[in-house]
């Protein structure tokens, strides 16, 4: 018995606290969200951005997809690639974490740091991540304006998202919320509910977006 | 399945690690912990030095077979002229490898043990690398073509195959095949300053032999791949200048 | 190595549609250097190469210059020439002999000199 709790110790005591190290997000995932759905019933918009959205669906509603930039293969951005119909590949290292998108091979870098460097607005904007055990925080500001969802929803340059995701007791599921912040477009902050299903080892397939008919285009909006 | 798999650390470490395992599985973790980073020095970003529009040999010409010179020379006549022929990246598809190596824009090498992500700035292209392993078969041809990569000491080697032929080997445009075979040997400089790329080019269509060229990058701390999306470009001169 | 083709599923590449090519530095003479001086008339200034439309003495001069990324390592920004500045450029000049060329250097209204 004193045998036993020797080597529990021992085995116990190989195992410092800090050589568990945070929870590994790495793998394949696939968006399981499609459509926006608002905590708390309603998207705020402000008149302008509302008359822009209701112009918007209704142009999606007719099989218009005039106002989306997606359609001369600009990038989809965040929020909108995490409500994609396209596998991710993320990659985690002790300094960053990575998404590789298959649809065009769009990606978004993320430090894991405190502050927000320098650079231009993008389509990915710049992220900032943290990690709290099984919950994943980024932060991402410096977006260039464009669209949430397919469905026009718009947002500003002033947009500052915040994605808070916990990964499931199995590792198999990535969810949480999206949080939108962006005074040009929203009356207040709102956030929506998105999720995430862990794929099984692949490879993801070359995709290129100018090599994409018009129906292959509209499939991945 | 959770791989402990660390190349070159010592016995001790592996077997304290496996004790830890045996620990948390009895503890009822689910999941291990993120690889540390084996070799830091090529995990960094990269921007060439200097700009050639050739790969050129090492040593001697470039071994052209009599179709690829006629290539070659039809493709740098039309540049000379001003009247360039269109590659792949032109119309914001990708460069192709080596020919994405001698891109003046910066990339990231990710070093994740099974894996090395290469983060191209340059039209956001992603090369994978797949480590440790053969090629598969039966893999469709891409513009990046299919990669696969083992360590020799601190050089990371990349054999790349299955390359779409409608890509150029160089921006002068060196022709190749269905058939092209390329290995790249990485190696970071000690002091992680410099990376020197040494690639090796076959190819039996358009050359009589394989062949070697180079190219070396520079890093420092204040460098960062932007986003740079090409395909907004698409147009652009022609409607701004009209 | 299973590709997700399940996934993807029908969206096998296919030849694409006919794209308006991306100009590269090849319609230049990068053996000579021209001096041009004009007043910026318009500007784009996004990737993959800044284009700027100078007015000089002899009529319009199409200028491209590096990409934004390329120019932000060197210095600039959005706000570094603006319609209505007076500059002076080197540029090789277009191989054709039209009126145009791509921009080495820069000199700025305040006289600051940019590459």
């Amino acid at each position: 018995m004193k045998r036993a709790l020797l080597l529990a110790g021992l085995l116990l005591s190989a195992c410092h606290p800090k050589s568990s190290g945070p929870i590994d997000f790495s793998g394949l995932w696939m968006p399981d969200t499609k459509v926006v759905t608002p905590v708390g019933g309603t998207i705020p918009l402000l008149p302008a951005a509302a008359a822009v959205a209701k112009a918007n669906a209704t142009s999606a509603e007719r099989g218009d997809f005039g106002f989306d930039n997606w359609m001369k293969c600009s990038l989809h951005g965040m929020p909108r690639i995490m409500l994609t119909a396209s596998p991710f590949r993320l990659l985690q290292t002790p300094a960053k974490l990575y998404t590789v998108h298959a649809v065009n091979h769009s990606y978004r870098v993320m430090p894991i740091v405190a502050k927000h460097g320098a650079g231009e607005p993008s389509y990915m904007g710049d992220a900032i991540a943290s990690i709290d055990g099984d919950r994943l925080h980024i932060e991402t500001t410096k977006l260039v304006a464009g669209l949430i969802d397919r469905e026009g929803l718009p947002h500003s340059d002033a947009l500052k998202l915040t994605e808070d995701y916990k990964l499931s007791s199995d590792g198999q599921t990535l969810s949480g919320t999206i949080r939108i912040e962006d005074p040009k477009t929203f009356s207040a902050p709102w956030s929506f509910a998105v999720s995430f299903h862990r794929l099984a080892p692949a490879e993801l397939p070359e995709n290129i977006c100018v090599d994409l008919t018009d129906a292959q285009k509209k499939a991945l909006r | 399945m959770i791989n402990i798999g660390t190349i070159g650390i010592t016995d001790w470490k592996r077997r304290r690690s496996l004790g830890c395992l045996a620990v948390l599985l009895l503890a009822g973790a689910s999941t291990a912990p993120p690889r540390t980073v084996l070799h830091p020095r090529l995990s960094r970003t990269w921007n060439i030095i200097g700009y050639d529009l050739q790969f050129r040999p090492i040593s001697g010409d470039a071994p052209f077979t009599p179709a690829g010179k006629a290539i070659f020379e039809r493709r740098l006549a039309a540049y000379d002229k001003g009247t360039l022929e269109q590659e792949p990246p032109n119309q914001c598809r990708p460069h192709g490898v080596p020919r994405i190596m001698m891109s003046p824009y910066p990339f990231e090498i990710v070093d994740t043990g099974d894996r090395v992500t290469i983060f191209h700035e340059v039209a956001h292209n992603v090369r994978s690398i797949l480590m440790n392993q053969p090629h598969p078969a039966n893999v469709p041809l891409t513009y990046l073509g299919n990669s696969v990569g083992h360590w020799e000491g601190e050089t990371l080697v990349v054999d790349t195959i299955r390359l779409r032929p409608e890509t150029w080997i160089d921006e002068a445009g060196k022709p190749h095949s269905d058939k092209l075979h390329v290995v790249e040997r990485m190696t970071p400089s000690v002091d992680g300053k410099t990376l020197d790329v040494r690639i090796r080019i076959e190819d039996p269509v358009y050359y009589t032999r394989p062949w070697e060229t180079q190219r070396s990058f520079k890093t420092d701390a204040t460098l960062k791949i932007a986003e740079y999306v090409c395909e907004d470009g698409l147009g652009a001169a022609a409607d701004f200048f009209k | 190595m299973k590709i997700l083709t399940a996934i993807i599923g029908a969206l096998a590449l296919v030849a694409g549609v006919a794209a308006q090519a991306h100009h590269s530095a090849a319609p230049y003479d990068n053996k000579k250097l021209i001096h041009v001086s004009g007043t910026v008339a318009a500007m784009r200034y996004t990737n993959p190469h800044i284009m700027i439309k100078l007015m000089t003495s002899k009529g319009m001069f199409a200028v491209e210059g590096s990409s934004v990324n390329q120019l932000a390592r060197k210095g600039w920004t959005r706000t570094t020439i603006n319609p209505g500045d007076k500059v002076t450029m080197d540029l090789w000049p277009l191989r054709d002999g039209g009126q145009g060329g791509f921009m080495i250097s820069i000199r700025l209204p305040s006289g600051k000199i940019l590459k």
